[in-house]
C-alpha cells in the first residue's frame, strides 16, 4: 500500500493580480468576474530561480528525512508546462546529485497536466504492489507560471507558483491511499487550445464528470462519501467547488477553499499542499478520511482517497 | 514480456516556415526566466515537428496492423520536446483519435534514458498481472530553442517508434526481455565497460561489450528492429548498451531472441 510519509512545500509571497506584469493579468473585461466571481484576489508569485525553487522543498524535506537512508527508487518531477527547462538542463538529475541520492530512475511526468501529481501516486502505488521489499519514491511538482499562457487561464483562474517535495513509500503508518482514480474526458485534448464552443461543451459536462470521479473514488475505497471529512482540491476558482459540493450534497465547508483568493491554482501542487496546510492547522486528524481532487488540461479528472 | 513488433518512422522532410508568436514568446519567456536570450534561429531549424503529428503517423500504421487492439497500456517517452504544439499533450489527442481506452502516461527528461527506464516499468507493471499487451512509444523531432551560446547535444533524427510487448509468447520470431537496468558511474571518467561487465556477471551472463555515446532516443528502436527483422536462426542473448551524453547515465537491455 502506498502511503504518504512526508511533505514539504514553498509558498512565495502572494502578488495581487493587479500588480502582476500586464500580459499575465485578465482582460480588463474580466478582472471583475476573476476578483468576485472567482474569488482570486492573489496569486503565489516566484522570487527565486528555478532549480532553487524546486530544490527548497526538497532541502526542507532533509530536515526531517534522511533522504540517503530512505531507499528511494524514483524520483519524479511532475509538472504541466511542456517546457520548463531550455534543453539538456535537467530538473530531477540537478536534484538527485544536489541532495546525493542514488536513484536511478529520474525523470518528469507531464502527460496528465496538473493531474500529473496523482498519476504519479498511482503508477507507485502499482509498483509498490508487486514488491515486498520496502520502498520510497520522491515526487517533486510544481513550476513556474513564467509565461501568459501558464498564469492567465482563460474561463478558469490564474496561475500560482509553488513548489513541494512528497516522499511516499509502501511502509508508511499514515496517509494510506485506499483508492485512486484517473478518468480521461474525450474530446478536450486540446486544451487551453480549445475554442470557445468545445469550452463551453466542457462547461456543461465538467461538474457531473468529476463528481463521478469523486463517488466511484469513493467506492473503490469501500466508503461512502459521508464518511470523507475534507476534500482537498486544486485552486482553480471558488464557484467550481460549490457547484460539486452542492451536486454531491457534501458540506463546502468541508472542501479547502480558503486558499484559492491567495494562491491562485498552483498547477501540479495544489493537492498536496492543501493537504500539508490542512494537518498544519489541524482541519485534518489522525483516522479522518480526505480526497485530493484535481483536473488536467486534456481533460484528465482525478480523485484519490486517503487515510490520515 | 515479449517484443513482438517493432516500427520505426521517419518523416520526409518538410518545408521550414517561421514558428507561430505563441510558441516563438513561449520560449522567449522561458529563456527569460533562466537569465538568458532565445536566439529565435534556432526554432527555424530542424524538422519543426509536432509529437501529435509524428504519433499520429506511426499509430495509423500500428491501428493498420492491429497493433492497438486490446492494449492495456501506453508508456510514451521522448527526450527533446515537441515543436509548437496545439494539444495540451499528444496523450490524450492519441487516446481520442485512435479510441484507446488503456492507462498510459509519460516518462521524460531523462535523455534518450527514458526508454530504459520505460522497459523498466513496463517490466514491473506487468508483475501485476494487469498488463497483456503493451506498446512503448518513441519520439523525437530536432528543433530545439536554444540561446546563442547553446553548446549542447542536440537530438539528431525526426521521428517515432514503437515496440509492441505482449506478456505471451507469440507465435513467431521474438525478442523476451531479459531484464533492463540504467546504471550510473560513480564519476565522469570511470571504467565504464567494466561497469557494465560488472553488471553482467551479476545476471550470469558473460558478453563481450562494445558500444556507443548515443544521441537519440530512437537508436534504441532501431536496434530492436534490426535484431528482430535481420537475426538469427538460433536463440541468443543479446545486450543493448546506451550512454546519455548528458546525465552519463548507462542504459542496459539484456534480451534473449527467440526463434520459431
Amino acid at each position: 500500500m502506498l502511503t504518504i510519509d512526508h511533505i514539504a512545500y514553498y509558498l512565495p509571497p502572494a502578488k495581487p493580480i493587479n500588480q502582476l506584469p500586464l500580459t499575465h493579468q485578465p482582460p480588463d473585461t474580466l478582472k471583475l468576474i476573476y476578483k468576485k466571481i472567482f474569488g482570486l484576489q492573489t496569486v503565489l508569485f516566484h522570487d527565486m530561480p528555478v532549480l532553487e525553487f524546486i530544490s527548497t522543498p526538497v532541502q526542507l524535506l532533509t530536515k526531517k528525512v534522511n533522504l540517503q537512508a530512505e531507499n528511494i527508487q524514483y524520483l519524479i518531477h511532475t509538472h504541466t508546462s511542456y517546457l520548463m527547462t531550455p534543453f539538456n538542463l535537467n530538473i530531477t538529475q540537478y536534484i538527485k546529485e544536489k541532495f546525493n541520492l542514488g536513484v536511478a530512475y529520474h525523470f518528469g511526468m507531464t502527460m496528465h497536466k496538473c493531474a500529473a501529481g496523482l498519476k504519479a501516486i498511482e503508477l507507485l502505488a502499482k509498483r509498490f504492489s508487486t514488491t515486498t521489499e520496502k520502498i520510497s519514491a520522491l515526487i517533486l511538482t510544481g513550476e513556474i507560471a513564467f509565461s501568459p499562457a501558464l498564469r492567465y487561464i482563460p474561463r478558469t483562474g490564474m496561475g500560482g507558483d509553488a513548489s513541494t517535495a512528497i516522499l511516499v513509500s509502501n511502509a508508511g503508518n499514515r496517509h494510506q491511499l485506499l483508492g485512486i482514480t484517473i478518468n480521461l474526458l474525450s474530446d478536450y485534448c486540446k486544451g487551453i487550445y480549445m475554442t470557445d464552443a468545445t469550452a463551453k461543451t466542457l462547461d456543461t459536462q465538467f461538474i457531473a464528470a468529476m463528481t463521478e470521479v469523486i463517488l466511484t473514488t469513493v467506492a473503490k475505497a469501500k466508503l461512502q462519501l459521508s464518511d470523507i471529512n475534507l476534500i482537498l482540491p486544486h485552486n482553480v476558482n471558488l464557484p467550481t467547488w460549490q457547484k460539486i459540493a452542492s451536486r454531491l450534497h457534501f458540506d463546502v465547508n468541508n472542501i479547502v477553499t480558503n486558499h484559492i483568493s491567495h494562491f491562485g491554482h498552483c498547477f501540479t501542487s495544489d493537492g498536496f499542499i492543501n493537504l500539508a496546510l490542512a494537518q498544519k492547522s489541524q482541519r485534518l486528524q489522525q483516522g479522518d478520511y480526505y480526497l485530493i481532487v484535481t483536473a488536467g488540461m486534456g481533460m484528465y479528472l482525478a480523485a484519490a482517497v486517503f487515510r490520515a | 514480456m515479449y517484443i513482438s513488433h517493432v516500427l520505426i518512422h521517419h518523416p520526409y522532410t518538410q518545408s521550414i516556415t517561421p514558428p507561430r508568436a505563441r510558441f516563438l514568446n513561449f520560449c522567449k519567456d522561458l529563456f527569460k526566466l533562466y537569465g538568458n536570450e532565445l536566439n529565435p534561429l534556432s526554432l527555424s531549424q530542424g524538422g519543426q515537428y509536432t509529437f501529435a503529428e509524428l504519433g499520429g503517423t506511426i499509430f495509423e500504421k500500428c491501428q493498420s496492423l492491429g497493433y492497438l487492439n486490446d492494449l492495456d497500456l501506453l508508456i510514451s517517452t521522448n527526450w527533446s520536446p515537441e515543436f509548437d504544439p496545439d494539444y495540451a499533450h499528444w496523450g490524450p489527442y492519441l487516446a481520442n483519435r485512435f479510441n484507446l481506452n488503456c492507462d498510459m502516461f509519460d516518462i521524460a527528461e531523462q535523455g534518450i534514458m527514458s526508454s530504459y527506464t520505460a522497459l523498466h516499468w513496463l517490466q514491473q507493471l506487468s508483475l501485476t498481472n494487469k498488463v497483456n499487451k503493451a506498446i512503448l512509444l518513441g519520439l523525437e523531432q530536432t528543433t530545439i530553442a536554444q540561446a546563442q551560446s547553446d553548446q549542447t547535444v542536440l537530438p539528431s533524427v525526426n521521428g517515432a517508434g514503437v515496440l509492441v510487448l505482449e506478456q505471451t509468447q507469440p507465435a513467431h520470431h521474438c525478442l523476451r526481455v531479459l531484464t533492463t537496468a540504467i546504471l550510473t558511474p560513480a564519476k565522469r571518467g570511470a571504467n565504464q565497460t567494466e561497469l557494465i561487465s560488472d553488471w553482467l556477471k551479476t545476471q550470469g551472463v558473460t558478453a563481450q561489450v562494445s558500444w556507443q555515446r548515443q544521441a537519440s532516443l530512437l537508436s534504441i528502436f532501431k536496434k530492436l528492429a534490426a535484431l528482430m527483422y535481420a537475426l538469427p536462426t538460433k536463440d541468443n542473448k543479446f545486450l543493448l548498451a546506451e550512454r546519455d551524453v548528458t546525465s552519463q547515465q548507462i542504459g542496459l537491455l539484456l534480451l534473449e531472441s527467440l526463434a520459431v
